[in-house]
């Protein structure tokens, strides 16, 4: 008799009654999220500013502007400024320190600038705070500008998306809100942009996607969060008709 | 008429005109047991409804497409299945074949007359009467209707998946009556390719959205067709030890596109052709 039994098809499945559940899904805790459904909304004011600045720019608007909010609302309990929903969880006096501090003001210009279109077509925008009165604007340029925004960030390995996601992981990392273990052999981020396909670039691109899946904006409360990204979609789809 | 019509009506009249021929000649062939002649009788009618369904889907070359064809295809599979695993106990599973059918239409008999109870006045009540009288000389011609047991489960006592493997065609199973159960069923393997498209608009998320598309016509659709007669056909060939006059189906059809076809039936005339 032949000692190796031929393996059947989906034999690493486990079968409980008819449904066979796959290797992955039988870890205990596990969560399944989408990149598309929940980080899109959260890291568009980071894509928007690499559509409509340069890199560099956009970049250090990113990390220093959350770097002086922190300052200036003088806590380091804030959450993580590299997701949008968090800007919401800003009390009124934290928004006001922010609205009154200099080091602050420098990089609304270019923040107002670059993102116009998004505060202009989206109710409850979470950085709203940071714009003046809403004025009178191209909606159909500013549609097509929010759709780049989106779009470019749907395949979340492509150049683009893979610089946002880097610019938030470092964001998050530079304002102490993800503590890198000193083992972690972290590489150089800037090899991302420029030496994109090098080893050390798709290192990094890697280990953040893998930090933006694991865990829900890293806080605790994912209320505000769901509560932005459902507002998020939902006026999104009644921006423009199907096409 | 062009020549691309031509061609395509010679296909398929000279499909047609074979699929004729071979089911007479195959039956001919074929020698009832006159103790189990209503085995023969089942049988028969499966082969029959194996070449007319062929034959259907042969003269609607407009439903050869990714649509339609399919459910074309997953009758004949689903067909093919159950002749195949009937003939390996012929006079067994012919009658449990047979006494599942009846059940069925006592059944529908019954919900019939409980309909017209529930709703004299229902505007359908002559034509239900008239149902139940057919459907009852139809089960009285064949057993006394107090005799009729209903079976609720499957006829065979076993799924199409478990006649497949008994009748050793559990590939046929696997590659084709399960996708063809997905447009049959229309299951979303099928309306997400068939009957969807991908909305463009990145704000949207590129959701499905409705769509209706026309799938191209591809006479692959009729070569499966043709494909699945051809094992209906071996099933009884190896049952009964025949011989076909003729070329079996997919012999046909390899010589009718092999060959130069200049008139109808130019490829079964050929004797080199020949079966």
């Amino acid at each position: 008799m032949n000692k190796k039994a031929k393996k059947g098809v989906l034999s690493d499945h486990q079968r409980k009654g008819k449904l066979l559940i796959p290797p992955m899904m039988q870890l205990p805790n596990l969560v399944e999220t989408s990149f598309v459904d929940t980080k899109i909304p959260e890291l568009i004011w980071i894509s928007g500013l690499f559509n409509w600045t340069d890199d560099r720019s956009a970049v250090k608007s990113v990390i220093e502007f959350q770097l002086a909010c922190q300052r200036a609302t003088n806590s380091e309990q804030i959450p993580s400024l590299s997701f949008l929903s968090n800007f919401d969880r800003l009390s009124a006096d934290q928004k006001n320190a922010i609205l009154s501090d200099s080091e602050c003001v420098q990089w609304f210009e270019l923040l107002r600038k670059a993102l116009w279109h998004q505060h202009a077509l989206l109710e409850r925008y979470p950085l709203a705070f940071i714009f003046q009165d809403r004025q009178d604007f191209d909606r159909d340029e500013a549609v097509i500008r929010l759709k780049e925004d989106v779009q470019d960030l749907f395949d979340r390995r492509s150049h683009h998306a893979t610089k946002v996601q880097t610019t938030a992981v470092v964001g998050m990392m530079a304002a102490g809100k993800l503590i890198l273990n000193s083992s972690i052999n972290f590489p150089d981020p800037n090899r991302v942009f420029d030496a994109p396909d090098s080893p050390e670039a798709r290192m990094v691109a890697s280990f953040v996607r893998a930090s933006l899946n694991a865990g829900n904006n890293m806080d605790t409360d994912a209320i505000v969060a769901a509560r932005w990204v459902d507002d998020f979609w939902k006026q999104a789809f009644k921006l423009e008709g199907c096409s | 008429m062009s020549d691309g019509m031509q061609e395509l009506q010679a296909l398929v009249n000279d499909y047609d005109s074979y699929l004729n021929r071979s089911f007479n000649d195959l039956w001919s062939k074929v020698l009832p047991d006159p103790a189990a002649l209503d085995a023969f009788s089942v049988v028969g009618a499966l082969l029959s409804r194996q070449v007319t369904l062929s034959s259907q889907l042969a003269r609607s070359p407009a439903a050869w497409n990714g649509h339609s064809a399919p459910l074309f295809l997953r009758a004949q599979v689903d067909l093919h299945i159950t002749v195949a695993w009937i003939l390996c106990d012929l006079a067994d599973r012919a009658k449990k074949y047979v006494l599942h059918g009846l059940g069925e239409e006592k059944l529908l008999i019954e919900q019939y007359k409980n309909e017209i109870t529930e709703n004299p006045d229902t505007h359908h009540r002559e034509q239900m009467e008239k149902m139940i009288a057919i459907k009852s000389d139809w089960v009285g011609s064949q057993r006394n209707e107090w005799m009729v047991e209903v079976n609720l489960g499957h006829w065979a006592q076993l799924n199409t998946h478990g006649m497949a493997k008994d009748a050793d065609c559990e590939t046929m199973y696997k590659f084709a009556y399960k996708p063809f159960s997905q447009a049959a069923h229309s299951m979303w393997p099928h309306v997400s390719v068939y009957n969807s498209k991908h909305c463009k608009n990145p704000l949207h998320r590129h959701h499905l959205i409705p769509e209706l598309f026309d799938a191209p016509m591809d006479v692959d659709f009729l070569y499966r067709s043709c494909k699945y007669v051809h094992r209906t056909y071996e099933s009884f060939v190896d049952r009964f030890g025949l011989v076909l006059d003729g070329p079996m189906p997919l012999e046909w059809w390899d010589a009718y596109f092999s060959s130069d076809v200049e008139g109808s039936d130019s490829a079964e005339s050929n004797g080199s052709n020949e079966a």
